[in-house]
């Protein structure tokens, strides 16, 4: 067998040799050349493993790849090698060396993707020989060239020739060059979410108009801070790996063994060329120092250390907010909580006073029991919400529900807590406004509105203060405290009215009396009420 | 001239992939599949896996990793982010799938990692010394459909909102089951070819956990519930334990201790004579 394939490719030599090639084309030549060359391999290696040098290898796994885009095959053998056959954009690559093109769409890329779409289901020594005797009649142009190359590819597949070897190392180097700079990237997408602060993008902006200024080097270094990948923390350039272009690292040393084609810069960091470790560009460490340690640097060297300790206490000085920017922060918002708080009271009193009235006569009347109510249905929550989704869940209809139920309870929930705040908020400013009054204030209008604002006042108040004097330091912590515990009281209190109240439509609990007027109430009645003003004027 | 096809919305690629068996003893195989349709089941004679993935290239990268000196083998893909393509049946576009078969003759220690996933799972006729299944919100059917040649360590599965089934457990040949169940509609089987005790340990939070028990076999269950109704039709109680009656008499013991809250646990007696 191997005696007659290696006398036609012989033969076919011998043919090639004395065929006259005056009137064939350039891209005829071309072609014949490198049938002839892959006949030649072909007829060498069938001697090579007639005389038992060449390897017995056999594929031990197949992958096959179809996608519209491209149709590969990687045959893995027992020796740990790979080959890869694909046809991919136009041309067809061995091992990722081109060796023809094809037409997409064509008579050879249709009778590929059937052979690897039919060969995917078989075992691999199956696929193997399937792919062994793919022959396509008919072929023309590119096609056919690409056809005679892959039918010489094809019956050596489970054994590389030292040229395709190469041209597969080739690939392989290529594909692990081009895998590393995805990974680095990828890299330094993450490492830079992760790691990098406020402070340390101050630091960075100060070093790149601080380099800016260095007339030597100032301009490209600066541009390669601004347009290079930046990786944070310590790096080491392996042996054998090969970085293209920069590489900048913030806040971390750089270990170089193996090749940086362009320039090495550190910000913050040593650079450390190790033996057998090339620069192809310059080294520079700023707020460090670069090392020599058998490693060649084909550029120049640099090392800039004060310019990097001040950028580095610049950015630190940039990041820390001024105590007036914090002050004008914190009032900013409890001023806009206070506003949106107060818009939301009005817009309430305005379309349910009643019910709102009912809420906050509930609290006033009935704090405590309104306040554990509150503190029960905090701690109900939870479970009635997990018993609403499971009760859905196992009646099958309320799956479909379910969504929508989640979303109603949730936002009742919120609602129920706000609305509660907010009546808590009218009663403490109906009580402050009638105590007022009672010590003879004049009060020009008291309404719902006028309640909900004095009574917001009052509940954020602490809010304020925290604001106010949080430049002081850690004794604003007690505001907070107070604050939050004011905070969480008024809720739980208000929630629990809500409950009681059945969100205002109950007056059970809210001491409201049809009958006539108590002591409490004629207590509470203050001077500026309709009956005193008629009082005034019948006298 | 030819109209320019418009390019379509993602790219699906299939890929195929499979490994001949070359002197390996065991295998240790890891699948990680977040989205689709999954299905696994025994591979011929000679072949040590094969796996047939169909996925959005645009999305999700495969994985497909054998370290022939450690015996392992990870299968499934990783996502690049941005949104999942799930396909779209109604368009005709297909789902995303991922078929796998793996040796029968070889033992091995299978851990499967599931997403929102429609799983087919058949292990029987495969050789396992452990099984971990763990899936999220997903409709899972895992069987047993012949007896396991190895002793399994112990089978543990994990769902989270699902429907799991699992039948013929008894094939599987574990000595301890481990279950846990967030919400669902849960259905064990414990059917099967016996070959001693087996002992299962079963928490199910919300939903109904439908238990299938082979009439003959001895039962033992030890519920600890909370708002959860318990079926206890067929068993006598002894302590704080529900017995099969001949339960010392019997052979093949099955111990179940059920933990579950806010459901119910039904039974279901499979087989003649009990």
């Amino acid at each position: 067998m191997y005696r007659s394939r290696l006398l036609g490719s012989l033969l076919w030599l011998t043919l090639l040799a004395c065929a006259p090639v005056r009137d064939l084309e350039a891209g005829e030549r071309k072609g014949k050349a490198a049938d002839a060359k892959a006949l030649l391999v072909d007829g060498l290696r069938f001697v090579r493993h007639a005389i038992g040098l060449e390897k017995d290898t056999t594929a031990v796994s197949h992958t096959v790849s179809l996608s519209p885009r491209d149709a590969s095959v990687e045959l893995e053998l027992a020796d740990g090698t790979t080959r890869v056959v694909a046809l991919r954009a136009g041309e067809v690559l061995v091992d990722g060396a081109p060796i023809g093109h094809y037409r997409a769409g064509g008579a050879l890329d249709r009778a590929w993707r059937r052979l690897l779409a039919e060969g995917a289901a078989s075992d691999t020594r199956t696929l193997l020989a399937a792919v062994r005797a793919f022959k396509v009649s008919g072929l023309a142009g590119d096609d056919a060239a690409a056809g005679r190359r892959l039918a010489a590819a094809f019956r050596n597949l489970t054994a590389a020739s030292p040229e395709e070897t190469a041209a597969g190392r080739g690939g392989v180097a290529a594909q692990a060059a081009a895998l590393a700079t995805q990974g680095i990237a990828a890299g330094l997408a993450d490492s830079i979410a992760k790691v990098l602060t406020m402070a340390d993008v101050a630091t960075l902006d100060s070093l790149e108009r601080a380099l800016r200024a260095v007339p030597d080097i100032g301009p490209n270094i600066a541009v390669s801070v601004r347009r290079s990948p930046l990786r944070v923390g310590d790096v080491t350039v392996q042996a054998g790996e090969v970085v293209r272009g920069n590489l900048v690292v913030f806040r971390g040393d750089v270990d170089v063994i193996g090749t940086v084609t362009g320039d090495v810069l550190v910000l913050l960091g040593d650079v450390i060329s190790h033996d057998g470790g090339l620069i192809g560009g310059s080294a520079v460490a700023v707020g460090g120092r670069v090392v020599e340690a058998g490693g060649t640097i084909r550029g120049d060297i640099k090392t800039l250390t004060t310019l990097g300790r001040q950028a580095a206490a610049q950015g630190e000085g940039a990041a820390r907010r001024s105590a007036l920017d914090r002050l004008f922060n914190d009032v900013g918002t409890v001023v806009a909580l206070f506003i949106a708080l107060a818009m939301v009271g009005f817009g309430t009193v305005f379309f349910g006073r009643r019910y709102v009235e009912v809420v906050a006569d509930t609290t006033t009347h009935s704090f405590g029991r309104s306040f554990v109510v509150g503190l029960l249905g905090q701690l109900l929550l939870l479970p009635a919400f997990a018993m609403m989704i499971v009760g859905l869940v196992l009646t099958i209809v309320g799956i479909l529900v379910l969504p929508f139920a989640a979303l109603a309870f949730v936002l009742g929930t919120a609602l129920a807590v706000l609305g509660g705040y907010l009546a808590v908020a009218h009663a403490v400013g109906e009580t402050v406004t009638r105590r007022r009054m009672a010590n003879g204030a004049f009060v020009r209008s008291p309404n719902s509105y006028g309640y909900i604002f004095t009574g917001l006042v009052g509940l954020l108040g602490l809010w304020a203060a925290a604001a106010l004097f949080g430049w002081i330091g850690p004794v604003v912590a007690l505001f907070k405290v107070a604050a939050v515990l004011v905070t969480w009281l008024a809720a739980t209190t208000g929630f629990g009215a809500v409950l009681l109240s059945r969100a205002g439509m109950r007056e059970t609990f809210a001491g409201r009396y049809s009958g006539e007027m108590t002591d409490e109430y004629l207590w509470a009645t203050p001077p500026a009420t309709p009956t005193a003003a008629r009082t005034g004027r019948q006298q | 001239m030819a109209a320019a096809s418009p390019l379509p919305a993602q790219t699906w690629r299939t890929l195929t992939s499979a490994r001949q068996r070359h002197g390996e003893t065991t295998l240790t195989v890891n699948v990680n599949y977040g989205a689709g349709e999954f299905r696994l089941g025994a591979a011929p004679e000679g072949t040590l896996y094969r796996m047939e993935l169909r996925y959005d290239e645009d999305r999700f990268t495969p994985v497909r990793d054998y370290d022939a000196e450690a015996a392992r083998l990870a299968l499934g893909i990783r996502g690049r982010g941005g949104r999942v393509n799930l396909g779209d049946r109604r368009r005709g576009e297909p789902v995303p799938s991922l078929d796998i078969e793996l040796a029968p003759d070889i033992p091995l220690i299978l851990d499967l990692e599931l997403g929102a996933v429609k799983s087919r799972v058949d292990l029987g006729g495969l050789a396992l010394r452990r099984v971990r299944y763990r899936t999220g919100a997903s409709e899972t059917d895992l069987r047993f459909s012949q007896p396991n040649p190895e002793d399994c360590e112990e089978l543990q599965l994990e769902a989270g909102a699902a429907a799991f089934r699992v039948w013929s457990i008894g094939n599987a040949n574990c000595r301890q089951v481990r279950f846990d169940g967030g919400v669902g509609d849960v259905t064990l089987d414990f059917s099967g070819a016996w070959r001693g005790e087996m002992a299962a340990g079963l928490n199910v939070a919300f939903g109904t956990l439908t238990l299938m028990l082979p009439r003959g076999a001895g039962v033992s269950v030890r519920v600890t519930r909370f708002l959860a109704s318990f079926e206890r039709t067929g068993f006598v109680k002894r302590g704080d334990t529900y017995y099969t009656p001949g339960y010392d008499a019997s052979s093949r013991r099955l111990a179940l201790d059920v933990r579950a809250a806010l459901g119910g646990i039904d039974v279901v007696w499979t087989g003649a004579g009990r």
